[in-house]
């Protein structure tokens, strides 16, 4: 059993609903159109890589049309925040961080200090690359599996969103 | 290759038996939402099925009740959030009856599948019921 299954299964679609239903309390609705709901999870499958990009270009977009889609630029900062963060509370990549193997923690890889030897310094520097691979893959498998819940969730609170607004106004 | 053990598939499918009325009380609410393709399986329930039994994890088949109200497809908007909830206690019901958590998703799994069987049964009854009254 990959732990993959096990994690879109419960922390990815935890994470995605709860992140969403916040945010759609707050923003009182869904700020993007359904096709771009659409487009971000082709990406998510596609190219996982190109996520944060994509991202990044529709925030752009939405600054550019100015006041009137601020929520729309926070959708976008929200997504990104989701795929790798900093600073967030949770998000995918910080989910691979707490998984790397200890050997490959931060406080397991000698920091950068002058007179180091010319091995340890090339020993550092590998153990930095394999925890660069190891959070790339990571991310690639990941994505796709955490954004399928997330979109599934977001095209799901934009329905019952229009239908609300439907009834309401029938 | 982990398999559940022969205690949790007893657990699961009493857990099926004991919500039977329940389940098919939501059989009958698919039936009003969807009805029938003349006088067969809808395909939207027939394809809630398939999910339910390809599926390798529950979240998939909620995400495919998500992504078909998504698409304000046929009933999914009137039926989606009662099954939604179902599925929701299906989960919560694993989590009382195994330990770890790969048995937990594989119950998961029996429990949903399970479920499909008692509602699509319940509505396939429906749509027999609904064809006899019809040649009537």
């Amino acid at each position: 059993m990959k732990a993959l299954d096990l994690l879109s299964d419960t922390v990815y679609r935890d994470q995605a609903a709860k992140r969403l239903d916040r945010a759609f309390k707050d923003w009182r609705g869904i700020p993007v159109k359904k096709a771009q709901i659409y487009g971000l999870r082709a990406i998510a499958r596609n190219q996982p890589s190109q996520v944060t990009k994509f991202a990044d270009h529709q925030r752009g977009r939405a600054e550019k049309k100015g006041k009137g889609a601020r929520l729309e630029k926070n959708f976008w900062i929200l997504v990104r925040a989701l795929c790798d963060g900093p600073t967030s509370e949770w998000s995918v990549e910080k989910e691979g961080r707490s998984r790397l193997p200890a050997e490959l923690r931060n406080e397991k890889i000698p920091k950068h200090r002058k007179g180091m030897s010319s091995e340890a310094r090339k020993r550092r520097k590998s153990m930095i690359g394999q925890r660069r691979d190891r959070i790339r893959q990571w991310n690639e498998e990941h994505l796709p599996a955490f954004f399928e819940r997330f979109c599934s969730h977001a095209l799901y609170l934009l329905a019952k969103s229009n239908h609300g607004r439907q009834v309401k106004r029938t | 290759m982990h398999s559940l053990e022969r205690t949790l598939i007893r657990k699961a499918d009493c857990y099926i038996d004991d919500h039977h009325p329940e389940f098919a009380r939501l059989g009958k609410q698919l039936f009003k939402a969807f009805g029938s393709d003349g006088g067969r399986i809808s395909s939207q329930v027939r394809n809630l099925e398939q999910v339910a039994f390809s599926a390798i994890r529950l979240a998939d088949v909620e995400d495919f009740v998500k992504n078909q109200m998504g698409r304000q497809v046929g009933g999914w908007l009137r039926v989606g959030d009662v099954l939604l909830s179902c599925l929701r206690q299906l989960r919560q019901a694993s989590e009382t009856m195994a330990e770890d958590s790969g048995s937990r998703l594989l119950l998961r799994l029996r429990l949903g599948r399970g479920w499909v069987r008692a509602v699509v049964g319940e509505y396939l009854y429906r749509v027999a019921l609904a064809e006899m009254r019809d040649k009537k």
